[in-house]
């Protein structure tokens, strides 16, 4: 009778842990809401499909497939929690669509004109609104803003913005104006305090975690206090972020914003999400659709969502070595003995013919109807922004010409003289490269696409790849992280960090160039260094943005780059999905947060 | 069996140590950067000073040591803490293992996570041993006929189909064709008891991955139940109960079934860690974001102190349920004697 009652006992206990699990889902909740704010309960459930949806209030759905860890845009992880946060706290100003500058906090954006921008270029002040409030009733200053600024230059925070590097001092010169001044003059000085990664926090919320002190403040990096139109209710980390509308927000009165409540919804993959939003209809969004175009497509055709796609500044291209082969010290980038591919050969350094023929190979129209569909663009510009995009190769880079790549390697002395098919240059070295990516099922078509467009003009490549979190391993323990380039050749996307050309190009001076002296830091992955380029770089530099020999400038400099290093495939878009439902999104915004205007949007009836 | 007990969980201990120290050396030496999702613009001083802050530069023995002091003291008072209302100690500056992702308590993250893990995986669990063990004593007891014939055919394919194929399978015909249940779980849905709408809302998002999960479950078990029955029916106790004049049922039920178990039960203890490390690809397709869910997304960030953390546990639970194991099948056995 002991080993029943046990046994009994034992099943008792079983069912209890399983019951116990379910009632406490309730009770657990981290990110309590804000002093002041009006407690709110879980939003009412939308995933009924039989109830039609109301036109005012009600709960938005989003879906990304990154789920945000926490709502501080200062110590975010990646873009998922910038966008986590965006819709609570706010800039002084934004980007639109289209990489222009907009007012946000600010009353306007400041300029030459109107005085905002000192004549050195060394200062730019911006006033805010009047009248604004944070969303526990108190109101904006200015003070707040000097704050935002103290506490991501605090070397101890661990701020993972870059918008302050040249900002010397943010002063207060009156409660609702703020100087920022710069180390040097700033042609583009739209950067701090400018876009999602640069917002303005409360002094009197985040007084007590500046510094070491960052990651004790759960609550605040959780639910920090903002001006948007949304307040977080719950932050549950990696899974999902509740959002209540914030009753202090300054388009209130107009009924901004529509929802009463807004989910971010976390996990899964980006097929899965699109498919909740295209195929059942059963989410309003879904973010970073990295999918397959044969896959998305179709999804589209059931009705329930639209794909929207946005091209900015992200081009997908091939970077060829630029190791200067006598340069000092050359061993260093040769890598390990041992490596695979047996180390890189100096061919690409200041080699226009190479760089032109391997270029002109590719078809690039193929490569991008395979990878990316219709949310990509073949492209002959890595920096297609604007009207800054054009350069001297647009004749012919976006038509595959393998005759002309042949015709152009042969008259320069690329021969294959041993007949195995594959060229030697004139100094006899073989025409065989390492290739290497990372690795992603798109990328990988890519290569084995491109091996062939190069077999075809007699260059062989030995490729490669590596799981992306050594590929873009920022401390480089491996020899597969980008920065130490130990190879011949390699392809990744690269983007801006705003729509201003300048900040962009510094990436090919040669005080950029990474080596394990400076922990392979510097944005000169490629190593190019060309004293015609620092000189042009320079002069560039010095214009002001409205100089009309800028866009020639921006073409110059990128000219040069393109007949040595970069090879630009395809520029691609920023992918994510809408609810036909849902109105007032206009273009998918790839520069700034996708949810700047979640103010405006509205759920249509029916 | 007390001494036993005693003596096992001794040994644990220092297992458990050693299991520590081999965990947090392979996270520590692997490469990986938390930084590596931040977008590429942001400058490397940048990302130096973010893994500066971290921690992620300190010496490894200060490292485990740090994290062994948290683990093993500052972690379990904190829960004391947190359950009954007490402040031991220094309660208010304890330091807690932090998520290099949300800056967060880590155990607080997997304490939020359990409840979506228990209710799918754990009931799916109890309904796939529902399932399976009637339906392997009566294949064992009517072995070659029908039932058996259909019932080996469906276990093979159930335990041959990866659940991402069903899983996947089943969205397309439930949610994309029919329409009927959401193709994923919403964990912030808090379960009214009084209302017929919540408690149908939370059965409508748990039926397909419940359901997916037990078949898979069941189909390994049945055969293993399956196998355990026919060892007994061919014990000369079962012809002497029949002889005996003992009804067919309680031959069966009370004879057979007591002593077939034995093994069962063992099994299943053994596979209740697996409950908790969560059946990975499960809720990464429905999105139920559980223990499972949370490790792998913590090791494609490289959030060290929340994947080691989170194995811990799992080798704890591991080690405790061996022990529950070996003595439940003492205890079921009365052939097997410890001391």
């Amino acid at each position: 009778m002991k080993r029943t009652r046990l046994l009994a006992l034992l099943a008792v206990l079983a069912m209890v842990v399983a019951a116990c699990g379910g009632e406490s889902e309730g009770t657990t909740t981290t990110g309590a809401e804000e002093p002041g704010a009006s407690t709110t309960e879980a939003p009412p459930d939308t995933s009924d499909t039989t109830a039609p949806p109301a036109a005012e209030g009600g709960n938005l759905l989003l879906l990304q497939w990154q789920a945000p860890s926490q709502a501080n845009p200062y110590l975010s992880t990646g873009t998922k929690d910038l966008l986590a946060g965006s819709l609570v706290v706010e800039a002084l100003a934004e980007y639109d669509p289209e990489g222009n500058v907009v007012a946000a906090l600010a009353a306007e954006v400041p300029s030459a004109e109107n005085g905002g921008i000192s004549e050195d270029q060394t200062q730019i002040t911006w006033t805010l609104q009047e009248g604004l409030l944070w969303s526990d009733g108190t109101p904006v200053t200015s003070d707040d803003v000097v704050f935002s600024w103290e506490y991501c230059s605090d070397e101890a925070t661990g701020c993972a913005s870059s918008s302050f590097q040249n900002v010397t001092s943010v002063e207060a010169v009156d409660d609702l104006t703020v100087t920022v001044t710069f180390n040097s003059p700033q042609p583009y000085p739209f950067v701090p305090f400018v876009g999602y990664g640069s917002p303005i926090i409360q002094r009197a919320q985040f007084a007590d975690c500046v510094g070491e002190a960052a990651n004790a403040c759960t609550e605040q990096n959780f639910a920090p206090i903002g001006t948007g139109p949304f307040m977080v209710t719950e932050l549950r980390p990696e899974d999902t972020v509740l959002y209540a509308a914030n009753p202090n927000y300054r388009g209130a009165a107009n009924g901004q914003p529509a929802f009463d409540t807004v989910e971010i919804k976390g996990g899964g993959d980006a097929e899965a999400t699109a498919r909740s939003v295209l195929e059942i209809g059963e989410a309003d969004y879904a973010w970073n659709l990295q999918v397959a175009p044969e896959i998305l497509e179709p999804m589209e055709a059931a009705g329930n969502g639209s794909v929207y796609v946005n091209f900015t500044s992200s081009v997908e291209a091939i970077r060829l070595n630029q190791t200067d082969p006598a340069g000092d010290p050359p061993s260093e980038f040769q890598g390990e003995a041992t490596a695979p591919t047996g180390g890189t050969h100096p061919v690409f350094y200041q080699n226009e013919v190479v760089a032109q023929a391997l270029s002109m190979a590719i078809n690039r129209e193929e490569l991008t109807a395979i990878g990316y569909g219709s949310t990509g663009l073949p492209t002959c510009t890595f920096w297609p922004v604007r009207d800054e995009g054009t350069t001297s190769f647009d004749d012919w880079c976006l038509t595959q010409d393998i005759e002309g790549a042949n015709a152009l390697l042969e008259e320069n002395g690329y021969v294959d003289s041993d007949g195995d098919g594959i060229r030697e240059t004139p100094d006899g070295i073989p025409m065989s490269f390492s290739y290497a990516t990372s690795t992603n099922a798109v990328r990988q078509s890519f290569q084995d696409l491109i091996a062939v467009y190069w077999e075809q003009i007699g260059v062989e490549a030995n490729m490669s790849n590596s799981d992306a979190g050594l590929f873009f391993d920022g401390t480089c323990a491996s020899d597969d992280c980008i920065w130490k380039f130990f190879r011949d050749i390699q392809m990744y996307t690269n983007s801006s960090i705003g729509p201003d050309a300048a900040s962009y190009f510094l990436g090919f001076l040669c005080d950029q160039i990474p080596t394990s002296a400076n922990s392979w830091g510097g944005e000169n992955l490629d190593r190019y260094c060309s004293e015609e380029y620092d000189a042009a770089y320079a002069a560039f530099a010095g214009m002001a943005l409205d100089d009309p020999g800028r866009v020639a400038a921006i073409q110059e400099l990128q000219d040069m780059v393109l007949a040595h290093t970069v090879i630009p495939l395809v520029n691609r878009g920023t992918v994510s999905a809408f609810s036909n439902a849902i109105q007032g999104v206009g273009t998918l915004n790839g520069w700034d947060s996708e949810y700047w205007n979640v103010e405006q949007w509205t759920r249509s009836e029916g | 069996m007390g001494r036993y007990i005693v003596r096992r969980t001794l040994f644990a201990i220092p297992t458990l140590i050693v299991i520590s120290l081999i965990i947090f050396a392979i996270l520590d030496l692997a490469p990986g950067d938390p930084t590596s999702q931040l977008p590429l613009t942001i400058p490397s001083e940048i990302r130096e000073q973010i893994r500066e802050n971290l921690g992620l530069n300190d010496p490894f023995l200060i490292k485990w040591l740090k994290w062994m002091q948290l683990m093993f003291i500052n972690e379990p008072l904190n829960m004391i803490d947190s359950l009954f209302g007490t402040c031991i100690g220094d309660c208010e500056a304890r330091g807690r293992i932090i998520s290099w992702s949300s800056r967060a308590p880590a155990m607080d993250i997997i304490w939020q996570r359990l409840p979506q893990t228990l209710w799918v995986l754990g009931i799916a669990f109890v309904l796939g041993i529902v399932i399976a063990i009637p339906i392997g004593m009566y294949s064992a007891y009517k072995q070659y006929s029908a039932f058996d014939n259909v019932g080996t055919f469906v276990t093979m394919v159930g335990y041959s189909v990866p659940v991402f194929f069903t899983g996947v399978l089943a969205i397309l015909i439930f949610s994309v064709w029919l329409g009927w249940f959401p193709s994923f779980y919403t964990t912030t849905h808090v379960v009214d008891w009084t209302s017929w709408d919540s408690i149908w809302f939370q059965v409508e998002q748990m039926i397909m991955p419940v359901t997916v999960l037990s078949l898979f479950n069941a189909a390994a078990l049945s055969r293993f139940t399956r196998a355990s029955v026919l060892d007994n029916l061919n014990q000369d106790y079962v012809r002497t109960a029949r002889s005996k004049g003992l009804q067919e049922k309680r031959v069966v039920i009370t004879h057979v079934m007591r002593n077939s178990m034995i093994p069962v039960v063992t099994l299943i203890a053994l596979q209740v860690p697996g409950i908790f490390a969560g059946a990975i690809i499960t809720e990464q397709i429905f999105r139920i974001n559980g223990l499972g869910q949370l490790l792998i997304v913590s090791i494609g960030q490289s959030d060290v102190p929340m994947v080691q953390t989170l194995t811990f546990m799992f080798a704890v639970l591991i080690v405790v349920f061996n022990l529950v194991a070996d003595v439940t099948y003492g205890v079921m056995d009365p052939r097997i004697r410890y001391d």
